[in-house]
C-alpha cells in the first residue's frame, strides 16, 4: 500500500480515471491510418475493377498468343528516360537482353536499345478475333492499346511470361474480368434473391393476430434455408454445377457460374431479411401502411426493402469476396471457365501444376492479386459493419 | 442422367448398359431406387468406378475425418491460446504488443485463400524436399506412422480455420471480461490463472459451442480444396472426382453425407452446450414466499442506496 496514494485519495482517483483515456500521441496518426487503409482498398477495388474493364486497352499482349521464343520470361525491365525531344518509357525489351548477355553489346553503347517508347504509345492492335461472337467478357481486346512494345524489339511483359510464352499481366487483366465480375454479379443476385424471399417469407410470417394465409410461403423457405446453410458450402456449389454440363460453352458459361455462385449463397441474406421482415411486420409503421390501404407490392418495394439496406450492404461485401474465391476455386478445379478464357483460377492452376514455381517468382503475381484484392474488401466490408446502425442482426 | 459411352458400341451393348443403370425408368423412380439403396448404407451406383457408392464414401471418409478432426483440435488449441492474449495484455500491457501481432497475422491469414497458402506450402515443400506433399501414406501404417503426410493438409487447414476461431473467442473473452460477473469476481479478490480458466473461459461459453459446431461445417468445405491440392484421397478429392467424371449418385451421396456430418456436428455441439453450461439448465421453481416474510424481506436495490 502506498502511503502517499493513500493520504491523497483526491489524487489516488483522478489518476486512476485517467487511466483509461490515455493520452496518445500517437492516436491522430492510427486514426489516419485506419482510414488511409479504407481509402487504400476503395481505391484499389475501384483501379482493380476499372482495369479489368479496360482491360483491352491496357493489356500489351493478347491474352492467348504464345510467344514460343519467350517461355518463362522475366519482367521486361523499364525505366523513364527524359531527353530534349520529351520523355518516355524505356523498355530493354527481352531481346535485346539477350543481346546483351551474348556480349554483342558492349557497357558503353546504347545502339541495341530500342527507342524510347513513348509514355501514351497507341498502337492499332492486330484484330485478335479469337472466339467467334465475342461477348464483352470474351472480346480480347480493343482497336487500341497503351504501351505495347515498339515494332522490332520482342514483346512486352510487365509481368513476365508463363511456360507457353504467355504474358501474364494481360492474362491477369482479363482473368479479372471474369473473375471479379462474375463475384460481383453473383453476390449482387444472392443477395437480390435472399431479400426477396426473406422478405416475403417474413411478411408472411405467422403474426398472433395476422392472417394465416402466406403461412406456407414461409415454411417452404424456411425449410429451403436450413436445408441450404446445412450442406458445406463448397459441397452444395459443387453438387449445383453437377447439374450443368461439363464444358459449358464459351460464350454462356459466365452466366451459368454467376447463376450456380448466386444460388448457392443467397440463404444467409434469406435469414437476416426473414428475421427484419418479421420484426418488420410487427412495427406501428407497417401496420399503420397496411391500414391505410397500401398494397402488398408497395408495402414490399418502399417499406420493407429500403429498411433492409444497411444489412444487404454488408451481407454485399461479405459475400464478393466469397463468391470471387468460389469462381476461383471452380476454374481451378477445371469446372468453371473454359481453358481459352483466362480467368485466375486457371492462372493459380498453372502455377500449381508448373514444376518449380518458386524459383519463377514472377508467376505467384495472381496470388498476391487475389491476397489483396480479398484484403481489400475485408476492409470495406468491416467500415460499412461497423458504421452500420447498431442493433443490426448481422452474422 | 446422360450416359457417357463411346459412340462407336453396338447399340445392343448401349442398351444393355442403360438397362443396367436404370435408364429407362422414370426420374421419380430413379430417385426412389436411390433412397432404398441410401437406406441399405450403398449410396447408389458409382457409374465412375462401377461399383456401390457406399464402400467407395466409406473407405475415403475415414482419412478426410482423420484430416479435419486434426486440424480441427489443432485450430482450437492456437486459438484459444492465442486468444487469451487480449484479456492478458489488458492486465499487463507488456502484452498489448503480441496481440496487436496476433490480430494482424489473423487479419492477413483471413485474406489469404486456403487455396493459395495450400499451393506455396505445396511448392514449398516440393523444392525443399522435406515433407510428402501428394497422398496419405501407406494405409497399412497407422496414423501416427504416417504423421508427415498429415503435417502440410492439416497446417493449411489450421491456417484457414485459426483466423476466424481466434476473432471471435477473442470478442469473446474482451466481451466477457467487462461483463459484471468478472467485475465481482475480481472484487472478492480472484486474480491470475483461477480467473481466467474458472471465471473468463467459461462465460465465453455461448460464443464457443455454437462456434464449434460452426467450424466443422466450415472446415469440412475447406477439405475439398486443401484435399485437392495435397492428393489426399478423402471425401473432397471424391467429389471433385465425381463432379468431373458427371457420377451423379456419388454426388448425391456426399451431399448428402456432409450435410449429415454438420448435422451431428451441431447437435453435439448443443448438447455439450446443454450440459456444461449451468445458465441453460430450468431453474427449479421455488415454493413461494409467505405475505408475512415477503414484508420482511428488504430489496436489494435500497441496501445499495
Amino acid at each position: 500500500m502506498n502511503p502517499a496514494s493513500a493520504r491523497s485519495p483526491q489524487k489516488a482517483s483522478s489518476g486512476r480515471s485517467r487511466r483509461p483515456t490515455r493520452f496518445s500521441p500517437l492516436g491522430r496518426w492510427r486514426r489516419l491510418w485506419a482510414r488511409g487503409g479504407l481509402i487504400g482498398a476503395v481505391t484499389l477495388l475501384i483501379s482493380a475493377h476499372a482495369g479489368a474493364l479496360a482491360a483491352g486497352f491496357l493489356a500489351p499482349n493478347s491474352p492467348q498468343q504464345q510467344f514460343r521464343d519467350y517461355p518463362l520470361a522475366s519482367p521486361t525491365p523499364w525505366y523513364l528516360e527524359f531527353s530534349d525531344s520529351g520523355w518516355g518509357i524505356q523498355i530493354v525489351s527481352p531481346l535485346a537482353e539477350d543481346l546483351a548477355d551474348s556480349s554483342l553489346r558492349s557497357p558503353g553503347s546504347e545502339s541495341m536499345l530500342p527507342e524510347a517508347t513513348p509514355l501514351l504509345w497507341l498502337e492499332p492492335a492486330p484484330p485478335a478475333g479469337f472466339l467467334p461472337g465475342g461477348t464483352f467478357f470474351l472480346h480480347p481486346g480493343t482497336p487500341i492499346r497503351l504501351l505495347s512494345a515498339p515494332p522490332g524489339s520482342g514483346p512486352l511483359f510487365w509481368l513476365g511470361s508463363d511456360a507457353l510464352g504467355r504474358d501474364l499481366f494481360s492474362r491477369l487483366l482479363f482473368g479479372a474480368r471474369i473473375s471479379l465480375f462474375s463475384g460481383l454479379l453473383a453476390a449482387s443476385l444472392a443477395v437480390s434473391i435472399g431479400c426477396l424471399l426473406g422478405l416475403i417469407a417474413g411478411l408472411g410470417s405467422p403474426t398472433p393476430y395476422g392472417s394465416r394465409k402466406a403461412q406456407w410461403l414461409d415454411r417452404c423457405v424456411q425449410a429451403t434455408i436450413d436445408l441450404t446453410l446445412t450442406v458445406p458450402w463448397l459441397f452444395l456449389l459443387l453438387a449445383l454445377r453437377a447439374t450443368l454440363p461439363l464444358d459449358l460453352p464459351a460464350e454462356h458459361a459466365f452466366f451459368y457460374l454467376v447463376l450456380v455462385l448466386g444460388l448457392a449463397s443467397w440463404a444467409p441474406m434469406a435469414l437476416i431479411a426473414r428475421a427484419q421482415g418479421r420484426e418488420l411486420r410487427a412495427s406501428l409503421h407497417f401496420e399503420a401502411a397496411r391500414g391505410l390501404g397500401v398494397s402488398p407490392f408497395r408495402r414490399l418495394a418502399f417499406h420493407a426493402l429500403p429498411a433492409l439496406l444497411p444489412a444487404a450492404l454488408t451481407q454485399l461485401t461479405v459475400l464478393i469476396p466469397r463468391c470471387i474465391l468460389a469462381e476461383v476455386v471452380l476454374s481451378f478445379l477445371g469446372l468453371g471457365m473454359p481453358e481459352v478464357v483466362p480467368s485466375w483460377g486457371h492462372l493459380l492452376a498453372e502455377i500449381h501444376g508448373a514444376s518449380d514455381p518458386l524459383s519463377h517468382p514472377w508467376l505467384l503475381a495472381p496470388c498476391f492479386a487475389l491476397c489483396l484484392l480479398i484484403l481489400s474488401y475485408h476492409r470495406l466490408a468491416d467500415s460499412i459493419r461497423s458504421g452500420a446502425p447498431a442493433g443490426n442482426p448481422l452474422p | 442422367m446422360i450416359l457417357q459411352m463411346d459412340p462407336a458400341q453396338s447399340p445392343a451393348a448401349i442398351e444393355a448398359q442403360a438397362r443396367r443403370l436404370g435408364l429407362e425408368d422414370g426420374p421419380m423412380t430413379r430417385y426412389r431406387d436411390w433412397l432404398f439403396s441410401v437406406a441399405k448404407g450403398d449410396g447408389g451406383w458409382s457409374a465412375l468406378y462401377g461399383r456401390p457408392a457406399g464402400p467407395l464414401i466409406w473407405h475415403r471418409a475415414e482419412n478426410t475425418l482423420v484430416l479435419a478432426g486434426l486440424s480441427l483440435f489443432g485450430a482450437w488449441c492456437l486459438a484459444f491460446l492465442s486468444a487469451s492474449a487480449a484479456p492478458l495484455a489488458r492486465r499487463r500491457p507488456e502484452f498489448r504488443i503480441l496481440d496487436r501481432l496476433l490480430t494482424l497475422a489473423s487479419a492477413l491469414l483471413l485474406s489469404t485463400p486456403s487455396l493459395i497458402l495450400g499451393m506455396v506450402l505445396a511448392a514449398w515443400a516440393l523444392q525443399g524436399g522435406s515433407w510428402p506433399v501428394g497422398g496419405s501414406g501407406d494405409p497399412e501404417l497407422s496414423w501416427a506412422a504416417r504423421w508427415p503426410h498429415l503435417f502440410l493438409p492439416s497446417l493449411t487447414l489450421v491456417a484457414a480455420t485459426w483466423p476466424w476461431l481466434h476473432e471471435h473467442l477473442r470478442n469473446a473473452l474482451i466481451q466477457a471480461q467487462g461483463s459484471l460477473q468478472l467485475l465481482a469476481a475480481r472484487g472478492r479478490g480472484l486474480s491470475g490463472l483461477r480467473l481466467f480458466a474458472r471465471h473468463l473461459l467459461p462465460a465465453t461459453a455461448a460464443t464457443v459451442f455454437p462456434l464449434l459446431g460452426w467450424s466443422a461445417g466450415g472446415l469440412l468445405s475447406g477439405t475439398v480444396v486443401v484435399e485437392t491440392l495435397f492428393s489426399w484421397p478423402g471425401l473432397g478429392t471424391l467429389l471433385v472426382d465425381a463432379t468431373l467424371g458427371r457420377d451423379l449418385h456419388v454426388i448425391a451421396s456426399l451431399t448428402l453425407l456432409s450435410g449429415g456430418l454438420v448435422v451431428v456436428a451441431n447437435a453435439v455441439a448443443n448438447l455439450a452446450h446443454e450440459i456444461l453450461d449451468p445458465r441453460l439448465r430450468p431453474v427449479p421453481t421455488r415454493e413461494p414466499v409467505p405475505a408475512q416474510e415477503q414484508s420482511r424481506h428488504i430489496p436489494a436495490r435500497e441496501i445499495a442506496g
